[in-house]
């Protein structure tokens, strides 16, 4: 069973991206912010992680932690999505400068969530 | 000096002294003859001559004879002369006296004493006495007092100088009236006593065209000094209009010499007008780029040029944008007399710009996130047959929560927009239990967050506020959702309410990350957030400025203290007096 890490600091986002998520064969893991990201991603290498931007409560936001996941040869071969609100084209050129494999901007259709899930999962 | 001379010859031709007159003699026959010569001051008047044709001695009787009548020739003479010149005397003394009485001068002989003892017609007019009257009288009665010392002077002078004035003085007239007069004078003997000559011009007219003229010259000159005083007035406006300028103002001649330089432009590019003026403006201006850009400018214009700036500072905070504007200054005929260069700080502007760009990011990722929600559940619920009644219920909770929160995002744009066009806030005051308040504020936040430590301190007693209720927790759930966001480690969050004076006084005070003085004063400001680098912290940053416009709305006041790395305190106050008064 894949591994499917979800990053991001509200409840109810993490919430709303497992529900979406239950319909496939996944085992879904929770962070609320940056350094626990870091840590469930070292110790579980989970094959995707959702990757939310914007994460008060944590030293570290979600762009640094695809940075230090992608350097790090332990953990560079998983598969990063961005989740993020932050919209903007300087945003994702970010996200792509940090290795983000893809960039999902927040309000997002469940559905269309789920078919990239499944796409990149092959 | 008179005298007779008697030439006696009793016989002619041998007579030496009469050769010249031989042929004469031949012609006559005359043998003997008897002259007399009358001569009056050295001049011969007549001769006299007595001739016989035969030679005989002149008798005594015959000389003595010739002597009487030569003698009362002399006398005839001198009485004919004597009467001649008396009759000279009298015409010239004629001519003079019709001189005196017509000259259109004031003429008056007087005595030492000051006595008149003749006066002309012109005198008489000028006096209003006749010449009888004035005989009378001595110059001191027709002189006011006050010239006493000034008549000493000049009778002074003429002891001196036989002479004296040109004097300006005063008459009184018989009328009793002054009349103003300009004498000039000289002593003359007359029949060995001394006479005071003057002539005396009446100087009414003169004395009123000098008047009026000093009038019209005192007049002008007072003119002349408003006037100046409007230009000196105006261009000390203008300087002053130059010098309060917000931009920087350099004028250039048509030779790029700097002529004129305002505080501002003195600021901006770091130099005195003192040192600078009359030297090229490329020499004035330090910076080598802008230097070049101004002197592109320069040789480019035709009527008008801009350009942007950027200025470097000692830092990045200090450099600056700035706006040069530059146009040409045409004199009347259309000829180039200069360059004007207009120096605009646009730094805030851009910096405003940069805040607003910020805060539509900002504001746009604020929607995103309740809509992310909505957007999500909604199409869980409308796609999926899996979800459970119960899950089915939650969804739609926090589908309703989110739409309220957007709606309180929309309204804080909203406040901002209206506070920024200048309508500010309408109140809807009502008695508030403050501590209350303060309590249903705190207790959801509380729930929120696991990490921070709530204290809550106010009075045990009830206050009761006059207050718009919801703007007043709009306040407090912004200070402390603050407090919150930026203590991201955790710590002790005091919200305490207490009565100060005659104010009531709220204070939030958090252990979080704190500011530098200078975010602080600029926590207020519209669209400011004081970490924008920090990902991590979301908000619009128009909170504290929300903040600040309902409690002034209230007459109240806010402020800030903090201290980087350890704690913010907002505190604010709602006066109580007012309050008060309404709740009797």
């Amino acid at each position: 069973m894949k591994k499917i890490l979800i990053v991001d600091d509200q409840d109810e986002v993490r919430e709303l991206v497992e529900v979406t998520l239950r319909i496939g064969d996944f085992k879904i893991l929770q962070a609320e912010n940056g350094p626990k990201a870091l840590e469930i991603a070292r110790a579980e290498k989970p094959e995707l992680i959702l990757l939310d931007v914007m994460m008060p409560g944590g030293s570290i936001d979600g762009f640094e932690v695809c940075e230090q996941l992608k350097k790090d040869p332990e953990t560079e071969g998983i598969i990063i999505i961005m989740l993020t609100a932050k919209g903007q084209d300087i945003d994702k050129q970010r996200g792509r400068e940090v290795g983000a494999d893809d960039y999902f901007t927040k309000p997002f259709s469940p559905l269309e969530l789920m078919d990239k899930v499944e796409e990149v999962l092959g | 000096m008179k005298e007779n001379h008697l030439l006696i010859s009793n016989n002619v031709i041998k007579d030496k002294r009469l050769l010249e007159l031989k042929e004469y003699f031949a012609v006559t026959g005359t043998k003997s003859m008897l002259d007399a010569s009358a001569v009056i001051e050295k001049k011969l008047v007549v001769i006299i001559c007595f001739e016989r044709l035969s030679i005989k001695e002149w008798s005594t009787e015959e000389i003595a004879y010739m002597r009487g009548l030569s003698d009362q020739f002399i006398q005839i003479f001198l009485r004919l002369e004597e009467s001649k010149s008396q009759y000279k005397l009298k015409d010239s003394e004629q001519k003079l006296n019709r001189f005196f009485d017509f000259a259109p001068i004031g003429i008056a002989i007087n005595q030492m004493d000051g006595t008149f003892s003749k006066v002309n017609a012109e005198f008489s007019r000028i006096t209003g006495y006749t010449s009888e009257e004035l005989n009378k009288l001595s110059y001191w009665d027709l002189t006011p007092k006050e010239y006493t010392k000034a008549e000493e002077v000049q009778i002074k002078n003429i002891g001196e100088t036989k002479a004296y004035g040109p004097y300006e003085k005063e008459y009184i007239r018989k009328n009793g009236k002054r009349i103003p007069v300009l004498l000039r004078g000289i002593i003359i003997q007359s029949g060995g006593e001394d006479f005071i000559w003057s002539v005396v011009e009446d100087i009414t007219e003169i004395k009123k065209y000098r008047n009026n003229l000093e009038t019209i010259v005192q007049e002008r000159t007072e003119e002349l000094n408003i006037a100046l005083e409007d230009a000196e007035n105006a261009r000390d406006n203008i300087d002053a209009i130059l010098k309060s300028i917000a931009d920087g103002l350099i004028v250039t001649d048509i030779q790029n010499r700097v002529v004129l330089m305002n505080r501002v432009a003195e600021d901006l590019l770091k130099i005195k007008l003192s040192e600078v003026i009359n030297r090229s403006i490329y020499y004035a201006i330090k910076d080598k780029t802008l230097r070049n850009l101004i002197k592109n400018t320069f040789d480019k214009i035709d009527t008008e040029s801009q350009f942007d700036f950027k200025l470097a500072g000692k830092d990045l905070n200090q450099s600056k944008i700035l706006r040069v504007r530059a146009s040409i200054i045409k004199d009347k005929k259309g000829n180039n007399n200069g360059i004007i260069i207009i120096i605009q700080d646009i730094s805030q502007e851009r910096e405003i710009d940069k805040m607003k760009t910020e805060f539509i990011s900002t504001a746009a990722h604020e929607l995103r996130t309740p809509l992310t929600s909505i957007q999500g559940f909604s199409e869980i619920l409308l796609t999926r047959d899996d979800i459970s009644d119960q899950e089915k219920k939650k969804f739609l909770g926090h589908i309703n929560n989110q739409a309220t929160n957007l709606a309180q995002i929309i309204n804080d744009l909203l406040d901002i927009s209206r506070i920024e066009s200048g309508s500010g806030y309408i109140l809807e005051k009502e008695p508030c239990l403050i501590g209350e308040a303060i309590k249903s504020v705190v207790e959801p936040i509380i729930t929120q967050t696991k990490i921070h430590k709530f204290e809550v301190v106010v009075h045990k007693k009830p206050v009761e506020i006059i207050v718009d209720k919801e703007k007043m927790a709009q306040v407090l759930e912004n200070l402390i959702s603050n407090a919150v966001k930026y203590s991201p480690d955790g710590g002790k969050i005091q919200i305490k309410g207490e009565i100060i004076k005659e104010n009531y006084q709220v204070s939030i005070q958090d252990e979080g990350v704190g500011m530098t003085r200078e975010q602080v004063e600029k926590i207020f400001d519209k669209f400011y957030r004081a970490d924008t680098t920090n990902t991590a912290i979301e908000g619009t940053g128009l909170g504290m400025s929300i903040v600040k416009n309902i409690v002034e709305a209230h007459d109240g006041k806010v402020w800030v203290e903090s201290e980087i790395g350890k704690g913010t305190k907002v505190t604010f106050i709602i006066p109580l007096d007012q309050n008060v008064e309404q709740l009797m």
